[in-house]
């Protein structure tokens, strides 16, 4: 059944030898040895603290709504920082690589990464950013605000959140082992057939990709189910569909994207790895086989994933702009069509990503007109934000400014993409840099609206606010940077660049390729801002910004998260909120209940720890690890040891613990002699009283 | 929702959470993301179901009379779960195992005899590396195969806590979800009967 | 276990009927035998087969639907027959639109 393989092959090690450890490359040493050095670092660090303890009962095993998405965010910020430093490797070797009197460095006749290399580093950067640094991030938003936005105690099947969280953690595990041990796919992020087939990708490259993709994909689906569950199931009480915010409904469609799309890279991804493994003919180039059928399948995925990443920060920016404005997001119900509008109709625009494939023009045109039908609701929602803000009283602190940024990146990046879905324009622009241009202006919303998101529900999540003088620091060195990396890419796509190109045949594009590199300059600048935004505000978190209040924050918030307290106590709410309105903490502030008590509280039943998600992951990793390598008897073992788990975990039935009443009570009280010992400077917004709520 | 200005308003308000509920409305999404797998299956195969590449047609693969009996045999089993899970409803333990044990040999009848079928093709050199029809043709069956097996095991494990724990909130949970999981199966088996085996014969 | 009869109050337990079960059960056979019948007789031609077997495959499905899987708008289902009636179209979307831009690249890059 399985096909043949060239070079080593053994019973216990499949295919892992020597010769796949690539000691001889000083960059990969380099980046091993500063890898070993930072995890050194970290385990000496915890083991010195004593804190394996701590993480252990209060991390790793911890089933809570708000540490799992925090273990999300920490997963993207960190692989962001990878794909960040693929990027940098990407633009410096194409700086260097123009012309043919380009000089060459280790190894490379131009530049210093030679072709090969330098495929793996592009497919690298792409997968990783797309799939394990913005869905991580994204999900982990969901994760914590979601539940708080619809008033549960957590999500509806807490295990199950944290199996999502492992399993994409251990596919982003494989992606960064794959750099020490064997190769990453050359094949880019879309993994092109029959390039991505073992006839011509004849390393374990390609299946680093497919599994890290499968595992990973498998998480997100669950993600997506858990949260639609959460919000259809889980609403407070009087939280009727219109009482909804925004960002939850934002979360709802994106959720719906990620039940129905993922499952088909699931499909696409496993039939390549049959036709690699067993020899099957899905998309090889003979006996049957159809390239374009993966092309059709990837994208029927791919473009509904690019909308999911997209239609979450849609709701962040929404919420920003509402508060920052002190009102109401004006149009709110065409906000929610919009959403769904837009999820709905990238149903129908996948084949915008292979127009030149050859098909009638008849079809072209369909999706082509579908495809610029998606600027309608986008329309829609830009002009629902300028109208919000239109004579609010706008404060533009760093959330307000990265969501406001996102409303100059959205035309640019929405009318080049309309560009692209016109079938003779795209026949000309199809694989050249302008349509990295394009969906890196779309994919900087998301990372805009991320960064927004993190200023924003901060200090709801810990109590105190970032730095904003440094955040603003953040913003505008990033803004720059967007600028010099990205404008440039248009023009370069319309003189004619292609994508993927390590070696670039004509000089008189190295001025643009310099301009990027000045702005990747900018970019370090701004992750260094970064860095420092996020040392300096926790170093001092006890100086002047501290805030432990009762939920209010920025002055101007609306919706219901805001009332649990911030930082947020583990059981969310002590008593389940009655919602009255969709701006549920405006309605309360403005009617003066910002410090309602509830009469008495109640026992609270919550999630107890447990560690198998932890193991399951353990074993997934093992597996993942031994199907890259074929080694079967471990892929088999670990497989088990996934089901045991699971069947393990059916078997345990008191999955809960219940917080009695008089603790929720004492709890409660200690926060409240805490915040009046702190944040007296809260009281004023009640005394506001009626009338500010619009 | 008119809010009544001068009563004082109810700000707090706990809610008992519907555990059985929450549960199948998340495996029913579940399932319906499997439902995708296989019309992403299914659109492969309306592209790969004429590539035989020189090997096989699917006329000479498939067997109609297989398939029917195929799908007398899992329509049997899902109405065994079905009777099962009324046995469940009105409390009879004994019943419900018993169902779940019939239901489980029939669907091993199934599985049996769609092996038969596959080990048979193999024999004729008709195996999935041969062209992009057979490739296509042994995953769709062989997942919905896959399904039906784990199904099995699934039913086995439900008689053992059906049994031992008796018939407490998350154990009906599971029970419900196995029959929603396994009349999802019967459903894409319509398909899978009419879209491989018959159009397949017909050509 | 004390829990057990509020347990199966619930309304999905009590979900479904002996009778619909039954009924779905020889409808299907019923009308899977008929399909299967047609095939085997070659009682039709090709292109009026086609449209038969398709006819008898969406009415299977929505028989076993609303016979086995119990859709239907009650409050315990409600919220998963939405989910399965937005799915939908995007099945059909994601078969129709695969085998309509299929065909004419067929017709144009692949001559047989
Ligand atoms: C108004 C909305 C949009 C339109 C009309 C549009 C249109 C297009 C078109 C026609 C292409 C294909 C270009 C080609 O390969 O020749 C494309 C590529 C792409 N778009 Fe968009 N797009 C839109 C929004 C977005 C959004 C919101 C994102 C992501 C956040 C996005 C991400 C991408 C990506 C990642 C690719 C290229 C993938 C690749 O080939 O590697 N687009 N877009
Ligand atoms: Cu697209």
């Amino acid at each position: 059944m399985l096909v043949p393989l060239q070079g080593h092959y053994s019973f216990w090690l499949g295919r892992l030898s020597m010769q796949w450890v690539p000691y001889d490359n000083p960059i990969i040493v380099g980046a091993f040895v500063f890898a070993c050095s930072v995890g050194l670092a970290i385990v000496a660090g915890i083991t010195r603290l004593g804190w394996w303890g701590y993480l252990w009962r209060e991390w790793v095993t911890s089933l809570d709504h708000k540490k799992i998405g925090l273990m999300y965010m920490i997963m993207g910020a960190i692989m962001l920082f990878r794909g960040f430093v693929d990027a940098v490797m990407i633009r410096a070797q194409q700086a260097m690589a123009a012309g043919p009197h380009t000089a060459g460095f280790l190894d490379a006749s131009h530049g210093y990464l030679p072709p090969f290399h330098f495929d793996q580093v592009y497919g690298s950067h792409g997968t990783i950013m797309i799939l394990f640094a913005v869905t991580p991030m994204l999900i982990g938003m969901m994760n914590i605000i979601v539940p708080l936005q619809v008033g549960a105690r957590d999500m509806a099947y807490p295990f199950l959140n944290s199996i999502g969280l492992y399993l994409t953690a251990v596919g982003a595990a494989l992606v960064m082992l794959s750099l020490f041990l064997g190769e990453f796919s050359h094949a880019g992020w879309v993994g092109l057939t029959p390039l991505s087939e073992l006839a011509y990708s004849p390393g374990v490259g390609v299946d680093y990709w497919l599994w890290a993709l499968q595992i990973s994909g498998i998480g997100t689906t669950i993600g997506s189910i858990n949260i639609v569950a959460t919000i259809v199931k889980m609403r407070a009480p009087g939280m009727t569909w219109g009482k909804l915010p925004i960002f939850s409904w934002t979360s709802l469609s994106m959720s719906t994207i990620g039940i129905t799309a993922f499952p088909i890279l699931t499909v696409v991804v496993s039939l390549l790895t049959l036709d690699r493994y067993v020899g099957t003919h899905f998309f090889t180039a003979g006996l049957g086989g159809d390239l374009m059928l993966y092309k059709n399948l990837f994208w029927m995925w791919g473009h509904p994933e690019v909308y999911f990443l997209i239609l979450l920060p849609f709701g962040v920016v929404s919420e920003v702009i509402a508060n920052f404005s002190h009102k109401q997001l004006f149009g709110f119900t065409t906000m929610v069509l919009a959403t769904f509008a837009i999820a709905g109709v990238s149903w129908s625009v996948w084949l915008h990503h292979f127009f030149v494939m050859g098909q009638g023009p008849g079809v072209n045109t369909y999706f082509g007109i579908a495809t610029m039908l998606v600027g309608i609701p986008t329309g829609v929602k830009l002009f629902n934000w300028i109208f919000t803000m239109c004579r609010g009283r706008l404060h533009f602190d760093p959330p307000m400014l990265w969501a406001t940024g996102t409303l100059f990146l959205l035309p640019i990046g929405g009318l080049s993409g309309v560009i692209l879905a016109m079938v003779p324009a795209d026949y000309e622009m199809h694989n050249s840099v302008f349509v990295i241009a394009h969906f890196h202006n779309m994919v900087m919303v998301t990372v805009f609206a991320e960064f927004a998101a993190i200023t924003y529900w901060f200090p709801k999540v810990f109590g105190f606010k970032l730095d904003p003088t440094i955040g603003k620091k953040v913003f505008w060195s990033w803004v720059v940077a967007a600028a010099l990396v990205f404008i440039p890419m248009y023009g370069l796509g319309l003189m004619g660049m292609t994508r993927r190109l390590s070696y670039i045949s004509r000089p008189e594009l190295q001025p643009f390729l310099y301009v990027q590199e000045a702005g990747m300059f900018m970019f370090c600048v701004a992750a260094f801002y970064q860095f420092k935004q996020f040392y300096m505000s926790i170093r001092d978190r006890a100086k002047g910004v501290h805030l432990i209040g009762d939920g209010e924050v920025w002055s101007g918030e609306r919706s219901v998260e805001w009332v649990a307290h911030s930082p947020v106590p583990f059981y969310n709410f002590a008593v389940t909120p009655y919602i009255h309105q969709r701006d549920e903490w405006a309605w309360r502030r403005a009617e003066g209940h910002v410090r309602a008590k509830p009469e008495r509280y109640v026992d609270i039943e919550m999630p107890k720890n447990t560690a198998i998600p932890f193991l399951m992951a353990g074993a997934t990793f093992v597996f993942g690890f031994a199907m890259v390598w074929r080694i079967w008897w471990l892929g088999a073992v670990s497989f088990a040891g996934i089901v045991a788990l699971l069947v393990l975990r059916s078997f345990i039935d008191d999955t809960e613990y219940t917080v009695p009443a008089a603790d929720v009570e004492k709890h409660e009280q200690q926060f409240f002699r805490h915040r009046d010992a702190h944040s007296p400077d809260l009281r004023p917004i009640e005394q506001a009283g009626r009338g500010v709520y619009l | 929702m008119a809010f009544d200005q001068t009563a004082t308003p109810r700000l707090f308000e706990e809610r008992t959470p519907d555990l059985i509920g929450n549960r199948t409305f998340g495996f029913w999404l579940y399932m319906l993301s499997d439902v995708i797998i296989y019309a992403a299956l299914f659109a492969a195969f309306s592209v790969l179901h004429t590539h035989y590449a020189g090997g096989p047609t699917s006329q000479q693969v498939v067997e109609p009379l297989h398939g029917f009996i195929d799908s007398v045999l899992l329509f049997s089993s899902v109405w065994l779960l079905g009777l099962g899970m009324r046995s469940m409803a009105v409390g009879e333990r004994a019943m419900l195992i018993a169902f779940m044990g019939l239901a489980a040999i029939v669907a091993l009848g199934f599985v049996g005899f769609e092996s038969y079928d596959f080990a048979h093709a193999l024999g004729k050199g008709e195996s999935p590396q041969r062209s992009g029809y057979l490739s296509i043709y042994f995953v769709l069956l062989g997942l919905h195969a896959l399904h039906i097996f784990v199904g099995i095991l699934w039913m086995l494990l439900m008689m053992v806590q059906v049994a031992f724990k008796g018939l407490t909130e998350p154990v009906v949970s599971r029970l419900l979800n196995l029959k929603i999981f396994w009349m999802f199966q019967s459903v894409i088996w319509v398909c899978v009967f009419v879209f491989v085996y018959l159009l397949g014969a017909v050509g | 276990m004390s829990q057990t009869e509020n347990t199966l109050d619930h309304v999905e337990v009590q979900l479904g009927s002996v009778a619909a079960y039954t009924v779905g059960y020889v409808l299907s056979i019923l009308l899977s035998g008929l399909a299967f019948g047609l095939v085997y007789t070659h009682a039709l031609p090709r292109p009026v087969m086609f449209g038969a077997l398709c006819g008898i495959a969406f009415a299977l499905i929505l028989l076993q639907m609303f016979l086995f899987l119990g859709l239907n708008l009650n409050p315990g289902h409600r919220w998963k027959t939405a989910a399965t009636v937005f799915t939908l179209p995007i099945l059909i979307l994601m078969i129709v639109l695969t085998i309509w831009m299929f065909y004419t690249l067929q017709l144009r890059v692949m001559p047989h």
